[in-house]
């Protein structure tokens, strides 16, 4: 391989992969530790994405916006080396308050050649319960701390103000400050490189090089879409109803036109009050996630794709929330804006497109005090199953498009939380049947030890399960059930905040994925 | 004295005979490994008896699990938990493939072979509920009855009480007496069962594919009046006793590309990218300062494996490798009995044997002659190979442009030249016997003496009089083993969070000591202060033997073009580039024009 922009790419790729398990393996909040619930890249001057981790798609997504927001607030120019500076605001660029984004310079010598930036779910950040994820939250002043573009710090260390800050908003100081920490040693790591390959080219050539990726990367993108039929492609999806809230439904049109891909969501629900809606990080994620699907694994993945890509977002829809509306539980709806726009592309290239995935990820949230009186706050995230074909049977408990979250194992959840896990099985016959059948969701029994256990419980496809491709058959509907002690059986909504005390049991099933294919064809 | 390293091959064996005065090579071809041990000892004219020590290496393990061959091997896990396999951590092979999958080894254990029994510790390792003996039983029964060589046991928050799983290994005694045993607490006493059941499970599945012929040539030494040590290489590239490798099967798994990759390391102090591309796997590596780069967490093959080892990357691309064409691209992975690299190399004239015939079928699918099918086929197995060492080094924020390139294997020395130039360079590195680096490698590596005491108490908890006492008892067990002690502490911040390990030369004297060193290991790892107080998980000592007088073989003589005939085998000099004789290696070089 002598092409020396690929392996400038792959080395600004590796770096971003340091920083990423750097958050790995440095994080103190096991969402982090044990779920890999973070994200890191590398941003030109300009803010153009330079190089993504290998991370979660839904995160990847958030990170143009609040970079954009901090640059607007923060000129490149007049950035000094060790500036630290962090938002986490929805409605600027990011995602919901837990996840802090923080942005750091990278200076070769005198000159500002990049910007590192990562973004992670920090375990609380304030707001009316533990773990800032209040499934009864209506408007942003529920969810926690909101911290607009601002500067935390300088000379590689938060500012006492910035410090004193988190420590009064959050119920977990020590974690968030530990973990802040971390973001900082992982921007420090790859900044360290940035700046040893920026020492070997020269500046000036680097930052030639840098701008003639992001051109290349944009070039490429161009003929990849050029290669595809126009459209338009239709694609809708749903979130579970709830009474008295109105609909939540995502409705895109994608076109592809001159080698660039738009996706129209007019149609899509105005915004509701309740914590499901998401911001524009979120449908740039999953169009971003559908745009590298297609650009197949030896694509330049930076900001050159991303000129490529239009967004036309309602004002203050469910896909693109206005203050004050609540946003902590977007996922689901994220994942319900990629199962349309894959609807869309599966229609464009349709010889790639395996059927519909579960559509979902539960996130479930454990706090509460131990009978030591001590505080203990656990989030874990439970995949369904992949859609079957196009040429095999879907994969079973997988994180899946946006999602790339891991399991917590039972082994590292109750070190944490005075909870057993019973059982953690494949959910035999909930993917969708086909001559590919759809991958099975999870079946996961906890048992409380204590009494007192808050459980926030996010999760969808309850009522509403995805479609089978080609004649394929739909998937198993997620479930969640509480068995407590007396006897008594509790069936759970797909958004439940419910108090278990001890020998209760809870029962959480994720919904499989569809099938593809007549089955026996 | 003489010694003897042996590194068995998937399609040849190498044995080097060394003393002080000099070293002979004898190349034969692979097959059951006494025999092959037999012949080499006879082509060699060497007395068993007479030998100082024998190293072995072996890929066999290797191929077979690059390969996903399946083996008789069963599981028993806790009640609820049959899918920890199967179900991984929840995490996808390629995150932008449309088509999900899973990177869980599950050919490692049938679905059908695996078996829950109740019994439950909490994670304090306290029984919540005594081990269910009749389902045991019945456990053990359908084993019986489904029949199995190896049974792995892992068991929830066994690394912490081990007691139930020594109640299933004594049933399983009693039981099927013969059927070797892997239990997790033993093979990976560490938490997080998904890792710590594919570590128990990978111990099982070697004793089903390889441990027969690690006793068969271990026999086979004996009868023949060995005495002296018979020593395996590790992962790490270091030499263990037989009787380590039998115990930690998953240690030796990477010991053929670790030789190798400490052939390599040996050539230079500078950083250096190494591979050796083999009849079936190309292996690359990473060397600084003449040591093999270690890893405490990787995969291999694949495979997530959990234990300190070379930071490998093994490619399945090799001179018996069959070609396919996909799309406009050609594939190492084709069926067998169809055209392979090696058909290629020979058509092209750089290697001897070969069915360069087999190439027509090929040509004819893409749909040119088969000498124009061959040239495309070396290209690619050039460029899918400079990609590779490519991706490898930027993950490591290594400049692939800048490190030394080391081509190694009987079919890397065929292609350096070329892969060199796909790399963009105009020079590679070859050792001597470019063919035998394996076993060049394990002339040139230290023989280690380990042990190994479990701690898991916070730093703030250890005394100096408790710390003094442990260290002293863990220098003991090496006090025959020649060298200085080496301590690695695994530390981590807090407890819950992932181990770092942490190297001392001096036995430190106190906890306060051992977190000074923490704090500066860590920020020069990360540039911040640990995020807690410091908990110590377990501390490993060894010492590390003075290496064995290495001669080395002759050099070539020959700067080419052509096939270049060494000491162990040919070395292809494209028209255009010499081969220049060094210390130890040659320089393939491009001539300046």
């Amino acid at each position: 391989m002598s092409d020396p922009a690929r392996i400038l790419q792959l080395r600004l790729d590796g770096l971003a992969e340091v920083m990423q398990q750097t958050l790995l393996r440095c994080a103190v909040s096991p969402v982090v530790r044990e779920g890999a619930d973070a994200s890191c890249a590398l941003f030109t001057r300009d803010g153009e994405v330079l190089a993504l981790s290998e991370a979660i798609p839904l995160l990847l997504g958030a990170l143009p916006g609040t970079v954009g927001a901090i640059l607007d607030a923060y000129p490149a120019d007049r950035m000094k080396p060790g500036d630290i500076f962090v938002t986490n605001d929805p409605f600027s660029g990011g995602t919901h308050l837990p996840d802090i984004a923080l942005v750091q310079p990278v200076f070769a010598g005198e000159q500002l050649v990049a910007l590192t930036a990562s973004l992670l779910h920090h375990q609380d950040v304030g707001g009316s319960r533990a773990g800032s994820v209040p499934p009864d939250a209506t408007e942003i002043y529920h969810e926690g701390l909101r911290l607009p573009p601002m500067q935390a710090g300088s000379e590689g260390a938060f500012s006492r103000e910035f410090a004193g800050l988190i420590r009064a908003a959050s119920r977990a100081p020590e974690v968030v400050m530990g973990d802040l920490e971390t973001q900082i040693a992982a921007g420090h790591r790859a900044a360290e490189g940035v700046a040893r390959i920026a020492a070997d080219l020269g500046t000036a050539e680097f930052l030639a090089s840098v701008a003639a990726l992001l051109d290349r990367a944009e070039a490429e993108t161009e003929a990849t879409l050029a290669r595809l039929p126009s459209g338009p492609f239709l694609g809708a999806d749903e979130l579970d109803p709830v009474p008295a809230l109105g609909p939540c439904a995502a409705k895109v049109a994608v076109t592809i036109a001159e080698g660039r891909l738009t996706a129209d969501f007019e149609g899509s629900s105005p915004q509701v009050k309740a914590p499901v809606n998401c911001v524009r990080s979120g449908p740039l994620s999953a169009v971003l996630y559908a745009v590298l699907t297609l650009a197949g694994p030896e694509a330049l993945r930076n900001g050159g794709i991303l000129r490529r890509i239009a967004l036309r977002l309602p004002e203050a829809s469910v896909v693109n929330a206005s203050p004050p509306a609540a946003v902590n539980a977007r996922m689901n709806m994220v994942r319900c804006i990629t199962s349309a726009v894959l609807q869309a592309l599966a229609e464009a290239d349709a010889a790639r497109m395996p059927a519909a995935n579960s559509g979902m990820s539960y996130v479930i949230a454990f706090s509460g005090r131990d009978p030591q009186g001590q505080p203990f706050l656990s989030t874990e995230i439970v995949a369904g199953g992949a859609g079957g074909g196009p040429y095999r049977d879907g994969a079973s408990g997988i994180s899946t498009d946006v999602g790339n979250a891991m399991n917590i194992s039972a082994e590292a959840l109750e070190t944490l939380v005075p909870m057993r896990l019973l059982s953690a099985e494949r959910r035999r016959g909930s993917g969708g049947a086909g001559q590919f059948r759809g991958g099975d969701g999870i079946r996961r029994v906890y048992e409380a030890l204590t009494d007192g256990i808050a459980a926030s419980i996010r999760g969808e496809r309850f009522a509403r399960v995805a479609k089978g491709a080609h004649g394929g058959g739909s998937p198993v509907g997620s479930a969640a059930t509480v068995l407590r002690a007396n006897g008594e059986v509790e069936h759970l909504t797909a958004r439940s905040a419910i108090t278990l005390d001890r020998g209760d049991r809870l029962v959480i099933e994720s919904s499989g994925g569809a099938g593809y294919g007549q089955p026996g064809a | 004295m003489t010694r003897l390293a042996i590194d068995f091959g998937a399609r040849f064996t190498d044995a080097l005979a060394w003393d002080d005065t000099g070293a002979r090579i004898v190349k034969l071809p692979s097959g059951e490994p006494a025999e092959v041990l037999a012949k080499a000892l006879e082509q060699l004219a060497l007395d068993a008896a007479e030998l100082e020590d024998v190293r072995i290496v072996t890929t066999a393990p290797l191929n077979a699990l690059l390969a996903r061959r399946p083996a008789r091997t069963a599981l028993i896990t806790t009640r609820g938990f049959a899918d920890t396999l199967q179900l991984g951590r929840q995490n996808r092979v390629a995150l932008y493939d449309p088509v999900a999958q899973s990177p869980a080894p599950r050919f490692l254990v049938e679905d059908t072979a695996i078996h829950e029994v109740s019994g439950r510790l909490d994670a304090e390792g306290a029984e919540i509920e005594p081990l269910d003996q009749e389902g045991l039983a019945a456990a053990i029964a359908a084993i019986r009855a489904a029949g199995a060589e190896a049974i792995a046991v892992c068991l929830l928050f066994a690394h912490v009480n081990s007691t139930h799983e020594e109640e299933v290994a004594q049933a399983l005694a009693a039981s099927l007496p013969g059927v070797t045993v892997s239990l997790s607490h033993r093979v990976d006493p560490a938490p997080r069962e998904y890792e710590r059941t594919v570590s128990t499970l990978l111990d099982a599945w070697l004793s089903a594919t390889a441990a027969a012929d690690m006793r068969a040539l271990s026999t086979e030494l004996v009868a023949r009046g060995f005495s002296g040590p018979l020593l395996y290489g590790d992962g790490q590239g270091v030499l263990v006793p037989a009787a380590t490798a039998e115990a930690e099967r998953a240690r030796v798994l990477a010991g053929a590309p670790a030789a190798a990759a400490r052939a390599a390391a040996a050539l230079s102090d500078e950083a250096t990218l190494a591979v050796d591309i083999g009849s079936q796997s190309a292996d690359i590596s990473l060397s600084r300062g003449g040591e093999v780069i270690s890893e405490p967490q990787g995969s291999l093959a694949g495979v997530p494996l959990r234990m300190t080892t070379a930071d490998m990357a093994s490619v399945a691309l090799g001179g018996s490798r069959a070609v396919r064409a996909e799309g406009g691209r050609l594939r190492f992975d084709g069926a067998e009995g169809v055209a392979t690299l090696d058909d290629a190399l020979c058509l092209l004239g750089r290697l001897q044997e070969g069915q360069p015939d087999r190439l027509a079928t090929i040509a004819a699918s893409i749909g040119t002659t088969p000498e124009e099918a061959a040239q495309r086929i070396v290209a690619s197995a050039e460029a899918e190979m400079a990609a590779e060492l490519t991706r490898f080094a930027t993950r490591r924020n290594v400049d692939p442009t800048r490190a030394r390139l080391v081509v190694m294997g009987g079919t890397g020395a065929l292609l350096a030249a070329g892969v060199a130039q796909a790399k963009g360079l105009d020079r590679v590195t070859l050792p001597d016997a470019p063919a035998a680096a394996g076993a060049t490698g394990l002339a040139l590596s230290t023989r280690r003496a380990e042990a190994r005491v479990a701690v898991d108490t916070p730093l703030a908890d250890l005394t100096p009089a408790t710390l003094e006492k442990l260290l002293t008892d863990l220098d003991a067990r090496l006090a025959d083993a020649p060298g200085l002690t080496v301590w690695s502490l695994a530390l981590a911040a807090r407890r819950p969070m992932h181990p770092f390990p942490l190297r001392f030369h001096e036995r430190p004297a106190s906890g306060e000591e051992i977190l000074t060193a923490f704090a500066e290991a860590y920020a020069a790892a990360y540039g911040i202060a640990p995020p807690g107080p410091g908990h110590l998980f377990h501390v490993i000592a060894w010492r590390d033997a003075p290496r064995a007088l290495f001669p080395g073989v002759p050099s070539a003589t020959s700067p080419g073009p052509g096939a270049v005939a060494t000491a162990a085998g040919v070395v292809w000099v494209p028209e255009g580039w010499r081969l220049v004789p060094g210390d130890g290696d040659s320089l393939l070089e491009r001539i300046a024009s």
